[in-house]
Order: structure tokens, then sequence, then C-alpha cells
């Protein structure tokens, strides 16, 4: 494993996409390659913006917890490396896509959402309004009491019903 | 056997202390499952998570039996996952934001078994534990790869006299707010309705139409009583005329009444729209004339105060201007209206009809002077109410520490208490005028009936030639409710009037402040800086009695640190506020790069000055948009190394939503160490060639203090940098110590220079912070 370099922790290294080799061994674990020269593994992949930007920015680090780099976009990797890297990422940020509102009730301070998801079917309860984020884009982010994440497509990409209680809640 | 939870809803705490059964499965659930086993297989542990694999929502059934670990999706009931118990080295947990994923470890590799959401986590982790337990080894504890879970933390002014009264008047002040005409106050307003003056004119026109059609009828009424109900001869053409006359007369009203819903309608949205886009614009001209107010108006003036202004009496002149000022000029059209109509048609009954009017005209004069104090007492309780909410929420923190919720809790009360009693005040007056002239004016209707109804019964013929008819009575009675509305409106009104003329006066307030640090006419656009500072025999007092900086000289040159060192009340903050020009010396000169600050334009100063403060202040927002706070259109890029620059960049990874995260009200969210390094980002993403310092390590552990300093050696280099701080270790790559007392510079030199100056000030300081820090370790 290369070691980072002395003096160089608080730089930033935005690593090439085009030098990066990213798999996953048989124990499920990441690892990567840059360039030839050096290895790192098991690796763990940050967003740095997992809300705004979740396809940018993506930190890489080291089993210390160092780390090793930054990918500015990991839409630029080869697709081995591209989907090593979204599988490992699906993994560890859980993120179901809203796919229609039912119904949103508040009681007691929690709002609860019936919502199909791309996952299925949940009830999503959220405890206070910060917790429901709009994003510039127009998606919008619940949080759930247990930290579980849920998007919400913007609205105009849902059906009049599911518009009419995101509008009514936003 | 206990039952399973409903995953996906809050579960309530559990019992502590008490074992969990390792089967948390139901009976029917185990019944199935054991149907699917081989003859003989017991289950040894069971529990539903909230998950199929490989990460759809759904319940599914981990089992551990005497021979295996099995997981069967409740859906269709078949083993998903099988794994032999012998085959098993180890389970990992890898657990991520919202789900944790359950593996088997096998010689072969890593084998998914289960995921779930943290809904379940208790139960899985348990079911988890119960598992290793059947397990041939114990397994080696195994660091998580993804560094297990990543938590998130919960976390005076000089003044002048008027000239008029001789009062103090506060010197920002344009005009002393005693002495304020209120005519003058009347016509601005109008100044400034004058500016919607198309819409204005449009609900005008619409509200005369409908006072119109709330006039008109009782011209009808009257012709329906004289000319088609009073029926002397009762022959079939007359009655057929008459009927004829009815219908029309009706289909009239009943036109009126239509297009007066019509209209109203219309007028309604009208107004309303009116209303908004004036406060929106009170409260836009408010905002941007505060925010080119000094730092010296903040100082005076309490956060609610000026909330209030912005809000609560922009919403009052926007009543007073869309609604009040129409009906006032509509009321006094009416009035005049309908007093020729009833002159016109007998002189002497409109006379005894109108006669209390003067009486209730004096009564509403003498009102408004009466209610005028009460609402100005009224609006000073509820300011000092809004006050005080907005100094105590902020700090609520220091109130539980100290434990002083029922002291504050009482000091609202107080404040609410006070307010309430000015509002009933005045709602008791109110009270009183309202139902006096309210009697005065039924004197009238009672005249028109007695008089009216004499002059009837004395008409020879009956009908318009002999005098006052039925009719004209009916018609007398219907205009005088419609006179004494408007009149009683135009009293009641006067409540509103002295709203906005109060309202009008404290918004005037503020807009007539005039900005202390406004740029002069001449004022230059200061280029790129080196970064040169001078004091130029400089005196300044918050209070000019009382100077807080006395003949202060001093040159700094360009990239040059200056630690800045003195007790506390020296004048420290007080010469960094100088040289940000948050304040103008009183006397002598501030100079950057040889040009007096008071002769360039302070926009091009500030943007290159940076300040990391001691406490420093984050907006509500994301973490990304408080480092790029002062370079708005910094890159992503660019922000991250600015926060790996700060030793930020760490920390921030380490939350869930990293620079997406929310800060909270005030950075509530961050601990102090947090705040101030993000703090540091914003200013190494400005990249400022002077760089203040006021006590940025101060209110932090020895750890972060460390990190924040190795931050700040980063972000000293190649600027000009006045550092203020109690802890003189921190000060020892400075290249000069300016030590100030009492507001005075003493000594001036390096480090070791004025260490070795006996008696010296800084000496002396340095002395006493050691024998402090000797009594500590002693006591520890």
């Amino acid at each position: 494993m290369a070691a980072s370099e002395p003096g160089m922790k608080n730089d930033l290294r935005l690593l090439d996409p085009k030098l990066l080799r990213l798999r996953v061994d048989e124990f499920r674990r990441l690892n990567l390659e840059v360039g030839i020269e050096e290895r790192y593994g098991p690796v763990r992949a940050v967003r740095c913006l997992p809300l705004t930007q979740p396809y940018e920015f993506i930190s890489i680090q080291d089993d210390e917890g160092e780390e090793v780099g930054i990918i500015p976009d990991l839409r630029d990797l080869e697709p081995d490396s591209r989907r090593a890297l979204e599988a490992e990422l699906e993994l560890y940020y859980l993120k179901a896509q809203v796919r229609a509102i039912h119904k949103v009730e508040a009681r007691n301070g929690v709002i609860s959402w019936d919502v199909t998801t791309d996952l299925g079917a949940k009830m999503v309860h959220v405890r206070d309004r910060q917790n429901i984020r709009p994003l510039p884009d127009g998606r919008t982010v619940l949080t759930d009491i247990h930290g579980g994440k849920y998007e919400i497509p913007p609205p105009e990409e849902l059906d009049e019903k599911s518009r009419g209680w995101l509008e009514i809640e936003m | 056997m206990s039952a399973v939870g409903q995953c996906g809803k809050p579960e309530l705490g559990k019992a502590a202390g008490k074992s969990p059964d390792p089967v948390q499965l139901s009976d029917a659930a185990q019944k199935t499952i054991l149907g699917l086993l081989e003859p003989g297989e017991e289950i040894r542990v069971g529990a539903e998570a909230d998950m199929v694999l490989p990460g759809s929502f759904g319940a599914s059934w981990l089992v551990g039996t005497d021979r295996r670990i099995c997981v069967l999706p409740t859906n269709d009931l078949a083993i998903q996952v099988d794994v032999p118990l012998r085959n098993v080295v180890s389970l990992r947990r890898r657990d991520g934001l919202g789900s944790s994923l359950l593996e088997a470890h096998t010689p072969e590799g890593a084998i998914p078994l289960v995921r779930y959401t943290e809904a379940c986590s208790d139960r899985m982790e348990a079911a988890e534990e119960a598992l290793k337990e059947l397990l041939p080894e114990a397994p080696p504890e195994e660091e998580d790869a993804w560094g297990g879970e990543a938590a998130e933390r919960e976390r005076r002014k000089k003044a002048a006299p008027c000239p008029k009264c001789a009062k103090p008047m506060p010197r920002w002040m344009a005009v002393c707010p005693d002495c304020l005409d209120k005519r003058q106050l009347m016509v601005r307003l109008l100044q400034r309705a004058s500016v919607y003056w198309k819409p204005i004119v449009q609900v005008f026109l619409l509200t005369a139409f409908l006072r119109f059609c709330a006039i008109y009828p009782a011209k009808l009424q009257q012709q329906l009583v004289d000319d088609v109900l009073a029926l002397n001869v009762r022959s079939g053409p007359v009655i057929h005329l008459r009927l004829d006359m009815l219908w029309k007369l009706v289909a009239i009203l009943a036109f009126v009444r239509i297009a007066a819903s019509v209209v109203q309608a219309l007028q309604q949205f009208t107004m309303t729209w009116l209303g908004e886009k004036v406060t929106n614009d009170f409260r836009i001209d408010i905002y941007t004339h505060l925010q080119k107010l000094g730092v010296n108006y903040y100082d005076q003036k309490e956060t609610g105060w000026i909330m209030d202004r912005v809000t609560g009496d922009t919403a009052t002149l926007q009543t007073f201007m869309t609604d009040t000022l129409q009906r006032t000029v509509l009321n006094v059209m009416t009035l005049l209206v309908i007093a020729v109509m009833m002159f016109s048609m007998h002189p002497l009954l409109a006379f005894l009809a109108l006669l209390p009017a003067p009486i209730v005209c004096v009564m509403g004069t003498r009102f408004m002077k009466t209610t005028h104090k009460i609402w100005h007492w009224a609006w000073r309780r509820r300011s000092r109410m809004f006050a005080l909410l907005s100094n105590v929420l902020p700090g609520v923190r220091v109130v539980k520490a100290f434990v002083q919720e029922d002291r504050e809790f009482d000091r609202f009360q107080r404040q609410s208490e006070e307010y309430m009693r000015a509002r009933v005040d005045a709602a008791r007056v109110f009270a009183g005028f309202s139902r006096s002239t309210q009697l005065v004016m039924s004197f009238s209707t009672l005249t028109i009936w007695g008089y009216g109804g004499y002059l009837v019964l004395h008409n020879p013929t009956g009908d318009a030639s002999g005098g006052v008819t039925v009719g004209v009575l009916v018609m007398f009675i219907a205009l005088v409710a419609q006179f004494y509305s408007p009149l009683q409106e135009l009293t009641n009104m006067s409540q509103q009037v002295q709203q906005a003329a109060t309202s009008g006066q404290r918004v005037f307030e503020v807009l007539d402040t005039m900005p202390d640090m406004a740029d002069q006419a001449d004022a230059i656009e200061l280029g790129e800086i080196q970064g040169a500072v001078e004091f130029r025999d400089v005196t300044f007092g918050y209070d000019e009695r009382r100077p807080v900086l006395r003949n202060v000289s001093f040159k700094v040159e360009a990239g040059e640190m200056i630690g800045l060192v003195g007790p506390s009340g020296a004048g420290k903050s007080t010469t960094v506020n100088l040289i940000c020009r948050f304040y103008d010396a009183t006397s002598g000169a501030v100079l950057i790069d040889g040009h007096d600050v008071r002769d360039v334009k302070v926009k091009s100063l500030r943007n290159q000055i940076g300040i990391v403060l001691q406490e420093p202040f984050l907006f509500h927002g994301a973490i990304a948009e408080n480092i790029a706070y002062g370079c708005p259109d910094a890159s992503m890029a660019d922000i991250i190394r600015a926060a790996k620059a700060a030793n930020a960049h760490d920390f921030i990874l380490r939350f869930p939503d990293g620079y997406d995260m929310m800060v909270g009200e005030r950075g509530t969210r961050l601990s102090g160490g947090e705040r101030q390094r993000i703090s540091i980002a914003r200013a190494v993403l400005k990249n400022p060639r002077i760089l203040i310092l006021d006590e940025a390590t101060s209110s932090v552990d020895t750890e972060t203090e460390a990190l924040i300093r190795q931050a700040i050696d980063r972000l000293v280099h190649g600027r000009t940098t006045f550092a203020i701080a109690h802890r003189f270790s921190t000060l020892q790559q400075a290249n000069r110590l300016l030590v100030l007392e009492k507001g005075r510079l003493v000594e001036s030199g390096t480090h070791e220079e004025l260490l070795a100056l006996e008696n010296g000030a800084f000496r002396r300081l340095v002395d006493v912070q050691k024998s402090l820090a000797e009594v500590v370790a002693v006591g520890e």
C-alpha cells in the first residue's frame, strides 16, 4: 500500500478517473489501484455531497481512514470501476426513490408519509420539518426518525395526487 | 416468546436489563419455517428483518438452527440464503447510513445474509449475537471496514440635543422621534402610496360603485312603497301597470345586488394584491436600509425591536395604505351624497336626523387623543416582548445550564401580561366610545320615526304633493343607517389612523437613520492591497467621553503577524474594529497601504479582510454554503481545498450528509471547535490580504486548539495578521507584539524582547499567567 506523501495530507488530491481501477474482492471489499504504482485495499468510498451531487466528489479513504484522494465524477470512471464504486455506495447510502405519495399525516410532531418507493411500499416517519429538505434542483429528501433517506423527485415528475401532497407539505 | 415489533414504526424503548429471547418470531412464523426445514431440525435463533436481499423493502426471516443459518423472504416462503454452520468462519455486520448488512464469512468469501433498516436494528443485532453463539468457534473481533457507524452529533452613543425640544437625539437620526410632525408623517405615507396610484384608483372606483349599490336601493324602496304598493284604485289596468313596475323594480334591485357581489370580489382581490405589494416593498426597503447601517446601529437596538419594524409595523401600514386611506375618502364622499339626498327631500327632517353627527365627531376627536397614548404604550410593550424573546431563545442552553427557566418564564409572563393590559385598556376605552356614539346615533333614528311619522299622519293627500309620504319615511330610515355607518367607521378609523401613525413613525425612524459608515462622495475603490496598516495618533470611544483607545500610533508592514496583547478592556478588539472600519476614529487616522480608510469604499476594504472570531457565526444552511459565504461562486473543489486547509474536511465527511449537512441555526449542530474550523475555511476561501484572529482558539479544548492552530499557521502565511489571544504561547510565531493597557500602546517588540523588559507590562502579564498555571497544576 502506498503511503500518502508527507506534508500532503491537507492538500486536495483530485484523482484522475483514467488512472483508477476499482474492484470488489471475494470478501466484497473495495480495492483501488491508482496507475500502476499505488494500490489500496480495502478502501471505503464517502460522498462529499450525498444529497446535492451524489455522483461527484467521492472521497476514497484507506482502512486507516486517511483520504487517498477524491474522484471528481464517478461517471468518468471505466465501466467496471464505476459499477464497483456504485455498488459500494449503494450499500452504504441506502436511499429509496419515492415513486408516489399516498398520504401525509402529522400527529404529535411526527409527520408520516405513506409512500411507494423503488424498493417497495413504506410508511416514512419524519420527526420535524427540518428533516424534509428541498434541494435546489427540485428534489426533496426526507430523513426518517432512523436516519433513512427517501428521495422525492421534482414535483413535475410525480402524479397529480402525489404532487398535491408534496405541495401541501412544502 | 416475544411478539415481533412492527418494522418501520417508531419503537418505544425496551425494558432495561432484560435479556431478549433469541427466537423473536411468532408461533405461526415458526410453524411455517419448521415446515421448510429438515426433520428434527431446531430453531435456535429467529428475527424478522424489514428488507429483502439485495435491497428492497419487505419482511424476511433470519433463522439460525442447530445446523445452518438461513433467510426466508416472507412473501414467497422459500429459503433464499442457506449457509451450513460448519462453513461459517465469522459473522460481520456492515453498517451503512439507513441500513445494515449482515454477512457470513466462509473460507470461499462473504455471503450476504440479511439486510435491514435502523428501525429493527435492536432485534437484528440481538439475533446476530445469538447466531455467533451457534458458530463452531468464537469469531475474531473485526474492525468495520467502513470505520463504524457515522454518528451525527446533535448537538450609546453621544447625543446631540434636538433643536426643537432640546431632548437628547441620537446622532444617527435625521429627525427627533419625539418631534416628528404627524402631518408631515401622513404626507410621507401618502407619498409612498402615490407610487401605487393606478391600483389605488382602481380600488377606489370599485369601492365607490359598491357604495352606490348600497345607497341606491333606498331610493328604489321609496318608489316601491309610494308608487307601487300605496294602491288607492284597485281596477284591473292599474294593478297590471303596478305589477309591471313591481317586477321592474325587483329586477333592478336584483341586478344591483348581483353587480355588487361581482364588483366586491374584484375589489377584495385588488385590495389584497395591493396590500401584499405595499408590505413587500416596505419590508424590502427597510431590510435594504438595515444592511447599509453600521455596526453602531445594531449596538444600540435590540434584534427583536428591529424585527418588529420589518414585520409588525409594515403590516399595520399595509392596512392603512390599502384600506383605511381609501375607506376614509369614500366614507366622506358617502356622507356628502347622503346629506345632499336627505336635504333635497326634506331639509328640516334631514337637519333633525343629522343633528347628532357633530356630537359623534367631537367624541371621535377626543377619543383619538386618549387612545394615542394607550396605543404607544401597547406598542412599546410589544417591542419589549419581542426583544425579550429574541434575546432569550438563542441563549436557551445558558438558561437551562443555569436552571433559570422559571425566572425567564416569569420575565416573559410579566412582559406578556403588560402587553395584554395595554391592549385591554385600549379595548376598554374603545368599547366605551363605541357604545356611547352608538347611543347618540340611535337618537337620530328615533327622531325620524317620531317627527317623520307625525308628518306622514298629517299629510292631507297621502302622496308626494301633500308632504312626507310613507316611502320618504322608509327612505330616510334607510339613509340614516347608511349615513351613520360610515360616520361611525370614520370615528373608529381614528384607531387605525393612530396605529398607522405610530407604525409610520417607527418605520421612518429606521429609514431616516443615516448610515454612519457611508462612503464619501469621492471615496476611491481600493485595488488589491499589500496589507500595510498604520494607526496615526488614533483616539476612539464608543462613548466619546470615555475613549477606549488614546493616541495610539503604530505601523505594520505587509505580511507581518502582529499579536495584540493586553488585559480585558485594553482596546484590542476595538483596534481590529477600526481596521475593518466598523467604526471611525474620533481623531487621528487608520491607514491601509497609505489610504485613510474613510477615503476608500467600505466594500472594497472589507473584501480584503478576513475575520475569525472567538464565537464564529454560522448561518442556517449546508456546510458547503457556509464555507462559500464570502465567495458564493467558489467551485466545490475550492471549497473542499479550503476545508482541508482548515482541518475541517475529515470531520465533515464523518457526517452522513457530508458537505450537504445542515448546520442548524447559528451552527448549533456543530461543536465549538468544528464551527471554528468552518469559519477558518471561510476565511481561507476568501483569501484576504489582512487577517484578523480575535481569540480564535480560546474557547476550545487543547486537542482542537492544536488542529486550529495548525490551520491558522497555514492561513497566516503571506498575509498581514492581527491576532488577539490571551494564551501568549499561541503568539510565539508573531513577528511583533503590541501591548495595550487602558487604551494606550505601552510596549511593542518581539516576544523575547518584551520578556526581557524588567517590570514591563507584557512581562507582568506573562508572570500572572504562569502563576495561574501553577495554581491550576497544584490544584490538579
